[in-house]
Order: structure tokens, then C-alpha cells, then sequence
């Protein structure tokens, strides 16, 4: 409704005044040469300030989950803020199993995310710095000749928006965008350790079974990465699959020695299946921990002591084990 | 996130939150691992409470139903918790778009008259 014409207005305005705040990317995207748009996202028009809820409808439907904009309303708008917060809209994609990746403050994994056929959604400044009108809208595509977005906004369904004015307003905003994903399928652009922290809080909201998902992703991608297959050890500590987290501890272990976080999880893992014994080799084999490690150390140390030592296979993991 | 130093970062700040950590189930879990900021993450169950608290009220005094608070809080991670906590007031809540139209034209003039800079700033 005025929305939507308010935004068209406002652009204008954004350019009239000379945006000229992403230069760079405006050449990254003149020399991309190419287009996309991804015709098949669902549109869902928003009501007086839910942007937010169908911004976030119209990106969760696009990965195949049924819901509406309705339904969002109860998890993501505050009322008297007129508005939705982002760290609700992160919140809120992980209640329907998906991970919700905030993409690097630059165009490139935007475009990159595009032509993998995600629609990306983003925070705009419609207005100015110090007055700020703060919008959702999501990406469908873009076209570099033409040096045009193309954005389901508003109550627009295919709102072209100059390069400009749109860089302007994201610019504004803190180049904030996040796509959404499956857990098993980390998106193209993305960088391990962006990964893992969106993965992570499903584990502290209760959902382990779609944060061990997203560590599986993680070293299927990152195979080299000592921190995701420490994740993957500590997800699958938590599901007490001790024998499997032990294998990731050590494989990250391999690869990075001076991870003191896999070293004390792996002795814990040991404790754990009553293989102290074994531990005492991990133990051993360790130089003196950070000093910041120090306490955690010790206290698995004096764990180390007290615990029941059984017949354990001897591990001589010193290689990567494939077990993905 | 930034590329390439990525790792060291993690190496480092898992290094100085791990002394401070809820030994949950004995491990070192992995959001303070990868958190990016020391105080990212809620380290203490008091804390926690105590921010969860803080959060749920600002939310039911901006008007949203008693009935869907909890949910909500269910649904945030611990540093998402820490960042509403301490910048709710002040963080963004994209939908408002309605503009009064002298306001806007007000801004303008400031800007023309180079009393304000915003647009050319970058």
C-alpha cells in the first residue's frame, strides 16, 4: 500500500542525493556481465510493518517449508518496534529445521547465492543514518547490463530497483543479508566458520539432531577444517556416540595438535567410555595448555584421575580416518 | 566473517572462553568455540536467566502477547540472547516504512545545506 510507493519515492530520493556508497560493488556487478532471476519465489505481499514476516515467509517457502506469513507474526513482529528484529528472523528460521547463514558484507556471496537459486533476503535503511527506516525485503535477482536488482518487497511482487539505490539502502543497513539453508547443504560462498556458528545454536535450542547434520555438512565441505570436526565430535559427544566423537576429536587433532579444545573434549570422550587409560596417552602427549585453557585442563585432569580404567582398544589414530 | 584469518581467530578465542565455560556434560561446547566476540556468549546459567528475564520483559512491553514470549526466548541462541539483552533498544526492527513526508523533506534540506553529510559519507 503507501509502503511500497513510499519505498519507490525514497530510492529516488537515495539517488537523487548521490549514493554513491558502493562503488566497488557496483563494478563487481557490471563486470559479472551476466543475470539471474529466480521467478518461481513466492510473493507475499506484507501488511502495514510485517516485512519481516514475509520477507522470511517468502525465503523459508523458497527452501520448501510450509508456512505463511501469518504464522511468522507470533514469532518475529514487535509490535511497538513496528518492525522485526534480526536475531528473531535468525531465531525463528532454525524453529522450522532450517539454518539461516548471514552472508559476508560484500556482493559477491550475494551473487553467488543467486545463481545457487537462493533468494536472499536483506535489511535495507530506507531513510538516513541518524533517522533510520529499517525494511525487509528479499533478492530474486538481478540484471548486471541494466545494472538493476530485482526484489520481492513491499507489496511489489518484482520490484526493479536501480544498483545504486539498492546498494545505497543495504549499505545503510550494515550489508546485512542471510540466505536459508538445509543443515545438510552449507551454501555455495560460504566459509566454515560462518557455518558453524549458524549450525551451533540449534544445539542450545534443543535441536541436536539438525546441528549434527550441519557439522556433517561441515566436514563433507571443510574436510581440513581441526574446528568443524571438533563441532562434529562435540555434537555427537552430546548424543553420547562417544566411539564416532572420538574419531572427529582425533581427526582434528591431526590436523591442528594445538587445538586445545579437541584435546580436552577428546580426554573427556575417553573418560567417558571408562578408557582412561588410553587418555593418559593423549595426556601425555600434550605440551602445557594457553594459559586461558588452564583451568578447563585441570579439572579434566583431576576427572582423569578418578575414572574407571577398562580394557580399551589402544588408538594410534595419528592419520585422518574418513568417516563421513 | 572475515576469510582466511578465520581459523586462527576461532584457535584463539576458543582458547580464552573455554576457562570460563559451563562444563556442559564435561566438553567444551561448540558455540562458545566458535563465538566470535569474548562476550558473545552467555557463559553463566545466572547470566542467562538474568538476560532471558530482561529480553522476555522488553518484548511483552513492546506489545508482544505473553503467550508467544517464552517461544520466542526458547528460540534464541545464547548470543542472541547477549546481543538483544544488551542492544534491543537500538538494533533494528525492519518494517516501519510509513514516512511523514515533511520530515523527510526537512532531512533533505539539512542535507542540501551540507549540514548533515549521510549520503555522501562513503
Amino acid at each position: 500500500m503507501r509502503c511500497a510507493m513510499n519505498t519507490r519515492t525514497l530510492m529516488a530520493l537515495v539517488v537523487l542525493l548521490g549514493g554513491c556508497a558502493a562503488g566497488p560493488e557496483l563494478q563487481l556487478l557490471r563486470e559479472s556481465g551476466s543475470s539471474v532471476e529466480l521467478a518461481d519465489v513466492a510473493f507475499f505481499p506484507q501488511d502495514q510493518y510485517q516485512c519481516g514476516p514475509a520477507a522470511l515467509a517468502t525465503v523459508l517457502v523458497s527452501d520448501g517449508v510450509d508456512v505463511t506469513p501469518q504464522q511468522l507474526v507470533s514469532q518475529v513482529y514487535v509490535p511497538d518496534r513496528r518492525g522485526s528484529l534480526q536475531a528473531e528472523m535468525l531465531a525463528a528460521t532454525r524453529t522450522y529445521g532450517r539454518v539461516p547463514y548471514v552472508l559476508n558484507k560484500s556482493l559477491a556471496p550475494v551473487l553467488e547465492a543467486l545463481h545457487a537459486g537462493h533468494p536472499v533476503l536483506l535489511l535495507q535503511n530506507l531513510g538516513l543514518d541518524r533517522w533510520p527506516l529499517w525494511h525487509y525485503a528479499v533478492l530474486v535477482g538481478y540484471d548486471a547490463n541494466a545494472q538493476e536488482f530485482l526484489l520481492r518487497s513491499g507489496t511489489t511482487h518484482r520490484q526493479r530497483s536501480s544498483a545504486r539505490s539498492l546498494l545505497a539502502s543495504w549499505d545503510l543497513a550494515g550489508r546485512w543479508s542471510m540466505v536459508v539453508v538445509p543443515a545438510h547443504a552449507p551454501p555455495a560462498g560460504a566459509d566454515v566458520l560462518g557455518w558453524l556458528q549458524a549450525v551451533a545454536p540449534f544445539e542450545s535450542t534443543g535441536n541436536l539432531a539438525t546441528a549434527l547434520e550441519g557439522y556433517e555438512a561441515a566436514v563433507a565441505r571443510w574436510p581440513e577444517s581441526a574446528v568443524a570436526w571438533t563441532a562434529l565430535g562435540n555434537a555427537r559427544y552430546l548424543q553420547q556416540s562417544f566411539p564416532a566423537a572420538q574419531i572427529a576429536y582425533q581427526n582434528a587433532l591431526v590436523l591442528v595438535p594445538e587445538l586445545w579444545v579437541a584435546r580436552n573434549n577428546l580426554v573427556r570422550t575417553m573418560i567417558a567410555q571408562g578408557c582412561a587409560e588410553l587418555a593418559q596417552a593423549w595426556v601425555e602427549d600434550a605440551v602445557a595448555p594457553p594459559a586461558e585453557m588452564e583451568s578447563t585442563w585441570r579439572g579434566t585432569l583431576v576427572s582423569l584421575s578418578e575414572a574407571p580404567s577398562e580394557f580399551c582398544p589402544p588408538s594410534t589414530h595419528r592419520t585422518m580416518i574418513d568417516i563421513r | 566473517m572475515h576469510k582466511g584469518n578465520g581459523f586462527a581467530l576461532a584457535l584463539t578465542v576458543a582458547a580464552m572462553l573455554a576457562a570460563s565455560m559451563p562444563a556442559r556434560a564435561g566438553i567444551v561446547g561448540t558455540e562458545h568455540m566458535v563465538a566470535q566476540e569474548s562476550r558473545a556468549v552467555v557463559v553463566d546459567r545466572i547470566e542467562h536467566a538474568l538476560a532471558g528475564e530482561a529480553v522476555a520483559a522488553q518484548l511483552q512491553a513492546w506489545g508482544v502477547a505473553p503467550e508467544h514470549v517464552s517461544a520466542r526466548l526458547a528460540a534464541l541462541s545464547d548470543a542472541e540472547l547477549q546481543r538483544l539483552e544488551s542492544r534491543m533498544g537500538t538494533d533494528p526492527a525492519g518494517g516501519v516504512l510509513v514516512v511523514i513526508g515533511a520530515v523527510f523533506v526537512v532531512l533533505i534540506i539539512l542535507e542540501l545545506l551540507g549540514i548533515t553529510n549521510v549520503f555522501r559519507r562513503v
